[in-house]
Order: structure tokens, then sequence, then C-alpha cells
């Protein structure tokens, strides 16, 4: 944000001081800053709503301005070293700011006559790829990343082969249940499962489909108990 | 090969603005070598013949006398009296506007800079922290570690505003000598 620019045509105090004292062709003096401390204060009270911070500027150019029209209207009034250098300071400061009209002139005349001096991008030779494959790209380099990537590969497949079990086919399971069934009339589940967990899977299943198929009877007699199984018919 | 042309070679091939010290490491030139081989190139570039023109931090003639002139700007850019002709390619450039505001603490900057913002302030008799900010945003002024007091900052314009207004160097704007003068003077 830009407050300076709130501040209507003028861009300070310094700014507005120095029209005002240019309005009345006056040179920059402390007779003249005293001639025009009234209108300054004028237009301090019809500023509109500003920064405070803007404010302030003008208020400490303002303080300044009545010291001088105090001395002026009161000769008596015998001022500090402090005060007198202040008022010096202002006239200094103003001068300073006339001088710099120019400075502003010459730098909107350059702006506006539009005489860029263009130039070029950052590396704009070298926008499209540059091949640049580092000191350590090599056939080796290439070889032992692969192996790397390689053996950390193989350790997961060693893995998987771990528990890789038995397959038990469901179908096989089913068929040997209706041979031992057929030959013993009938058995339990515990002595129909082997060892193995997955046994025990494929052979609760084969059970169920056979039950289903109403090929073999179920009998339990309380929760967790042996499953009984019989021919059915 | 001469060194003006090493240099033109590199200064064309980086295209931005270079600190004299990368220049003179990547043509590989002792600070004398890169002195005459800059030189050279400038007064080649001057011929009517040439497109285009160097444009530095401070005038080339004098930049080796400051103390740190190796961390000093150079870069290869076009002559401003060309710009009609490249009008078509610049048209977005040339259609920024700049505020009072901006247009009085820019002239500070190029004129009295490397400069403080307590001095900008006491120029300008009122705050300038925002205009300040906006310039360095568009990139017109650009900020550096103030020698003499660690904790401040020192304002001064850009190698890519001097190339905008179509000044080679801050010597090159009308009566920069005599805001010099002021500037020793008065504040």
């Amino acid at each position: 944000m830009d407050y300076s620019f709130k501040v209507g045509e003028f861009q300070g105090p310094l700014d507005k001081l120095l029209a005002l004292i240019e309005e009345k062709k006056l040179p920059i003096s402390e007779v003249s800053l005293a001639d025009v401390t009234e209108d300054f204060l004028k237009y301090l009270d019809s500023l509109p709503k500003v920064d405070f911070a803007v404010l302030a500027d003008f208020v400490a150019v303002a303080s300044r301005l009545i010291l001088i029209k105090s001395k002026t209207l009161l000769p008596s009034l015998e001022l500090s070293e402090d005060e007198e250098s202040d008022i010096k300071d202002l006239e200094r400061r103003l001068t300073v700011y006339q001088e710099l009209k120019s400075a502003k002139k010459n730098l909107e005349q350059m702006w506006k006559a539009g005489k860029i001096s263009a130039a070029r991008e950052y590396l704009a030779i070298a926008s499209f790829p540059v091949f640049s494959p580092g000191e350590k790209l090599n056939q080796e380099s290439l070889h032992s990343a692969l192996l790397k990537m390689f053996q950390a590969l193989q350790k997961f497949s060693v893995e998987t082969e771990t528990i890789k079990d038995e397959i038990i086919s469901l179908e096989q399971k089913i068929s040997e249940i209706i041979g031992r069934i057929t030959k013993l009339g009938e058995t339990t589940l515990r002595k129909l499962s082997g060892v193995s967990k997955g046994e025990a899977i494929a052979t609760f299943l084969a059970l169920l489909q056979l039950a289903r198929d109403q090929i073999v009877r179920l009998e339990q007699s309380e929760h967790f108990s042996d499953i009984f199984i019989k021919k059915n018919g | 090969m001469d060194s003006s042309a090493k240099l033109e070679a590199v200064l064309f091939a980086h295209g931005e603005a270079i600190s004299l010290k990368k220049l003179a490491d990547t043509v590989k030139l002792n600070e004398e070598e890169l002195k005459t081989g800059l030189l050279a190139l400038q007064k080649e570039l001057e011929e009517s013949s040439r497109g285009l023109a160097l444009i530095s931090e401070e005038p080339l003639s004098k930049i080796f006398e400051s103390k740190n002139w190796d961390a000093k700007k150079i870069q290869l850019g076009t002559k401003p009296d060309l710009a009609p002709f490249l009008q078509g390619l610049l048209r977005g450039e040339m259609e920024e506007e700049l505020t009072p505001a901006n247009l009085e603490v820019l002239s500070i900057v190029a004129y009295l800079g490397p400069i403080s913002r307590a001095r900008v302030e006491y120029v300008r008799g009122i705050n300038s922290v925002f205009t300040l900010r906006s310039l360095l945003m568009r990139g017109l002024v650009e900020r550096i570690a103030d020698p003499e007091r660690g904790n401040a900052f020192l304002y001064k314009p850009s190698l890519d505003f001097l190339r905008h207004i179509g000044a080679s160097s801050p010597a090159e704007l009308p009566e920069y000598q005599k805001f010099q003068e002021l500037k020793k003077d008065e504040i």
C-alpha cells in the first residue's frame, strides 16, 4: 500500500510546503517559511483521513513552522540551540527537495522516452537441454546400481518362498473324504485333518461342500467338540 | 583470442548481469586484464556499427577504484537508441507506469544512492517504507547491506532499471554530478 498516495496530489509535508512557497514566488528562507505557516496549518486541517505515520510527518513539519512563526512574532523569544538548528535543518531539506525536482523531471523524461536497453535472460543459450551427465555416470556405476536393486528384490522373493505351503486342492480333499467314509462308514473331523492348518481348513471346506450336497451328515454335540461325519443314506 | 572477445562471449552467454568477480573467474583474467579487456570491449561497442552496450553499476572507468569492485555487476544490453527497432518485442515493458511517489523515491535512490531508508525519508520528509518496498518488488531498486552498519540496508538503482531508462550507469543521468555534490554537502 502506498500511503503517500492518499495525500492527494502532494506526496509529503515538504512537497506541500515547497508548493506553498513557490506559489508565492518566495525564496526558501525563514521569513518565507513564517509566511506560509498559516496556509500549511490550514492544509493540515483539511487533510482527509490519512495514515497516522503520514500525519505525524506533517505534524513534525508543522511544529517547526509554528516555532519559526513564533520567532517572527515575538522577536524577544530566545530559541535554544537545538531549536535553531531544527529551523536551519528544515530550510536545508527544503532546498535539497527543491533541487530534487529536476532529478525527478530527468528521470521521468528518461522513463517515458522508452529508450530501453534490452538484455538477455540468464543463460538464454542454454534453455534447451544441456547434456550434463555428471562424473559418476559409467558402466560400472550403472551395473552396481542395478545389482543392488536386484539384491533388494531378491530378499523379498525369498521371504515369499518361506510362506509358500503345499497347495491343497479342494476336489482332491473331497474325493479323499468320500474314500475314507465309504471304507469306514463314519469318522470325525479330527481324524481326517492332517497336521497342517492349511489341510484342516481344506478338510473343513470339503466337508461343508459334502454336507451341502447331502453326501455326508455332520453332527457336533457341543461347541468346539469334534465333528462326527457319517455317510448319508 | 583477445580478452575483450572472451569477455563479450561470456557476457552474451550469461545474459543476466554478472559480478566482475564471476566474470574474471570465468574468463580467467586478473584484475588488470579484466579492466583492460572491458574498457577495450566498451570502446569497440561504442562504434556506430555495433548494436550493443555495456551496462554497469558504476562507469567502467571508475568501477575498479571502489573497494568492493569485484561485487559490482555488469551486463550486455542493446543500445538505448536502438529501442525503437525493438518496440514490438518490448511492448509489455514500455507500458509500466510510475506513481509520483515511486518517481520521487526512485530519483532519490538513483541520484543519491546507495542511500539508507532513513536518508530517503529525511529528504522527502515522509515515511517511505511502502514506496521502497514496492520499488524493490518491481525490481527497480536493489538493497545491499550497509558496509558501515551491519544491521542496516542501503538502496541503489538496479541494473534492470538503468537499462529501462537507457543509462549505462547512474553517472549517465543528467546532472548526476550536481546531485552527488549535494549529497556530500547537504545530506
